[in-house]
């Protein structure tokens, strides 16, 4: 948890969801991907400007996120197409 | 008068319909669909109220069938009420969905349901202040303890007595697109087919909703060319939309939700650490799993023995002793064929019963969803999402549930695909088969063997499922996202009547199925001299040999009894004993059938057996479950010419190893 703070601030502000680390929080930025995707994802709490906290990130497999009060489980690749910007003072973590 | 229930899978939507109807309800399909709909009556003073379960949803989109459903039933059926049952611990998704049914014409009722579940997390929600904001009657209730039902359903009939057809509400779009909704609306204006609403098409157009756009193509005729033009401008408006909808629900939800300081960890987030932790989750999951079937034979197969002995045994003697002696085939045909066959689908009622009480409590916990989480990355692959595995695991203690268990996947390719693999793991009955017979044919070596034909058929079930993902599918990559219930005790109500349903289902559906093949195998292994020995089912054995050749044995008794493994798979044996004369000891039945086959065909035979075609029952259970004959013909067909090409394979390559 602390390793990953410290890397807060050599790490870009703006990048995918799948890249955040357990417990950091960001705001969706822009969504990529189909239509398909992007309808599902928006209407699950994915849409600009709402708040996420990255729940679990494992290197690899899907990841879970917290959006709009819900816990939501998401493919590393369908994660990989939600842009997100870190929130700029990372809140002390709760459960990790 | 009727009320639809709506609201996303595991809010209680269930649970409320199982409390109103009871066992007053009928489970069918909607019409033309694979999507069950289940529809009740209950009395509510002197009125029978017609209650329709819609399926659960999160939106109303056309990209799901349930989705559709539940939104054409609304239009086109014209619910006196709608109640829609949200979540209190996740309010803004479920009112999400309250969203969309605000541009539906129906009034609405909001359940606010799991209010202690909030609580618990911290939450604390104003239904009087969400009622005020969002001007649609809310009820604070409890549906699995019973609280709060009963005034839901007085507000409801209430609104649907009282309401007028609300105006055009929930048009949701952002500021960016409000002047195009209205340009769209004035270019549909009057071209809008009953029983649309010109304001849901004009939004569901913006959307890109297929549906919707393929309707107004063929409305709008000639002057469709504008108004595609003006959609293919805005082209993603739907996240927009999806947007506006937000932000209106964030709006009503800081005024009328308490939430806890951040940081607070709750019961959920503690039974995930270890739930859905890459190592620990795998873990916990072979636990519950090897729970199952340790419950599976400890309380199953005892279930399983005494139906045997204190009712179908019974029956057979019963027939045996009240029927007339002539025709002598007439108390073959009851006791051994019908009787024997009703006794093949009562047997696996104790099994079902386990298997479902597991899935159904496993399921309202939330739990099923952590094991779609940790299993995701290895099911990946074969173009399968975690929520294959359950079932397919199930298919190690019997491939009937398996196949049934696929319910809980939402996606019907990925259904049918998980359908199509589940024969392949090879069940407990096909395990005892080789159990029998490796000592005899391999000795030292059977364990090894035995592996490894568990092996080949895993290794068979993956190759199929990418070759099926490939060829079939076109390796579409299907969208992994789902959402983590917070975890909650079960409902005994919602589990029993899962319990109820889905065993009655196969009974229902399968069982007519099994005991008209049961009666047909019987009919050949009879006809025309009484005896198996000379009979049609041993002609048909001989006229294989030809095939059989290809896995290295002449032996028409071989071709028989993988023949009879078609009604249950352990028959083999008992036709192997009846054909070898086996009344002696079971080593010495192994070891007689052995003493005919060469190791390379006791190899390719038990290959053959282990991957031959699904049993009846399995074929039945894949017929009601996939609603098409021609999947279950599929599963047939490509078990059948796998099992020999690889027994083929396995022959011809031990023979060229050996030499």
């Amino acid at each position: 948890m602390v390793s990953n703070m410290k890397d807060d601030t050599e790490r870009p502000a703006v990048g995918s969801l799948a890249d955040l680390g357990q417990g950091e929080r960001a705001v969706i930025r822009s969504m990529r991907g189909g239509r398909v995707f992007g309808l599902r994802a928006a209407s699950m709490g994915f849409t600009e400007g709402a708040e996420v906290r990255m729940v679990r990130n494992q290197s690899r497999g899907p990841v879970i996120v917290e959006v709009r009060g819900s816990q939501v489980a998401l493919g590393r690749g369908e994660a990989s197409k939600i842009w997100v910007e870190r929130a700029d003072t990372p809140k002390k973590p709760g459960g990790d | 008068m009727t009320i639809a229930l709506a609201g996303q899978p595991n809010v209680g939507k269930s649970t409320v319909f199982n409390m109103l109807t009871g066992l007053n309800q009928h489970v069918g399909n909607w019409p033309g669909k694979t999507v069950e709909k289940k529809a009740g009556v209950f009395h509510y003073g002197q009125a029978a109220i017609d209650v329709i379960d819609l399926p659960g949803t999160f939106s109303l989109t056309a990209e799901s069938e349930e989705e559709r459903i539940a939104r054409d039933f609304i239009i086109r059926e014209r619910p006196d009420v709608v109640v829609v049952i949200v979540n209190a611990a996740s309010l803004e998704r479920g009112l999400y969905l309250v969203a969309e049914l605000l541009a539906l014409p129906s009034p609405l009722v909001i359940g606010l349901n799991m209010t202690d579940v909030a609580e618990r997390q911290g939450i604390h929600v104003s239904p009087t202040i969400l009622e005020a904001a969002l001007g649609i009657p809310v009820c604070p209730m409890i549906a699995s303890r019973n609280v709060g039902v009963r005034e839901l359903i007085a507000r409801a009939i209430a609104e649907a007595n009282t309401a007028s057809d609300p105006d055009q509400r929930g048009l949701f779009v952002g500021d960016e697109h409000r002047p195009v909704l209205r340009a769209v609306l004035e270019l549909i204006g009057g071209r809008v087919p009953e029983p649309y609403s010109e304001a849901w098409v004009g939004m569901k157009l913006l959307e890109g909703d297929a549906e919707i756009t393929a309707l107004m193509q063929e409305s709008a005729a000639a002057d469709w060319g504008p108004i595609n033009a003006l959609l293919h401008e805005h082209e993603d408006a739907y996240l927009d939309i999806a947007r506006a909808r937000y932000e209106w629900i964030s709006r009503i939800v800081r005024a009328a939700v308490e939430k806890p300081r951040a940081g607070q960890v709750t019961r959920t987030e503690i039974i995930d650490r270890v739930a859905t932790h890459p190592v620990h989750g795998v873990v916990l999951l072979l636990a519950v799993v090897g729970l199952i079937f340790w419950l599976t034979y400890t309380l199953g197969t005892p279930a399983v023995s005494w139906l045997d002995q204190a009712i179908v045994g019974p029956a057979a003697d019963l027939a045996r002793a009240i029927l007339p002696a002539n025709p002598p085939w007439l108390r073959s045909l009851v006791a051994e064929g019908m009787i024997g066959g009703v006794g093949t689908v009562l047997t696996f009622v104790p099994i079902l019963v386990i298997f479902f009480v597991a899935l159904g409590v496993l399921e309202d916990v939330g739990y099923l969803a952590r094991a779609a989480y940790v299993m995701d990355r290895f099911m990946h692959p074969m173009g399968l999402h975690g929520r294959s595995f359950m079932p397919l695991f199930l298919g190690f203690g019997c491939n009937v549930p398996a196949v049934m268990g696929c319910r809980i996947i939402e996606n019907r390719r990925l259904r049918l695909l998980t359908i199509l693999l589940a024969p392949f793991v090879p069940c407990t009955a096909r395990l005892a088969v080789v159990a029998f017979l490796t000592p005899a044919f391999f000795g030292g070596n059977s364990t090894l063997v035995s592996w490894g034909l568990v092996s080949l058929n895993l290794l068979v079930l993956i190759v199929v499922g990418l070759a099926v993902h490939r060829l079939v599918f076109k390796g579409t990559h299907l969208a992994f996202i789902m959402e983590m219930p917070l975890y909650h005790t079960p409902n005994l109500r919602s589990v029993v009547a899962f319990v109820r349903h889905n065993t009655w289902e196969f009974v229902k559906k399968a069982g007519t199925i099994i005991l008209v093949f049961s009666i047909a195998v019987w009919f050949l292994s009879r006809v025309p001299t009484g005896d198996l020995q000379t009979s049609l089912l041993a002609d048909v054995g001989k006229a294989l040999t030809p095939v059989s050749r290809w896995i290295g044995t002449n032996d028409w008794r071989i071709n028989v009894a993988l023949l009879t493994s078609f009604v249950a798979k352990e028959n083999t044996i008992a036709t192997l004993g009846v054909l070898f004369g086996g009344e002696g000891s079971s080593g010495g039945l192994a070891a007689r059938v052995a003493g005919i086959l060469s190791p390379g065909a006791a190899l390719s035979f038990l290959v053959v057996q282990m991957l031959f075609i699904p049993c009846l029952p399995t074929i039945a259970a894949i017929r009601s479950e996939s609603r098409s004959w021609r999947w279950a013909a599929l599963s047939l067909g490509l078990m059948l010419v796998i099992s020999f090409v690889m027994g083929a394979a396995v022959y011809h390559a031990y023979g060229w190893l050996v030499t």
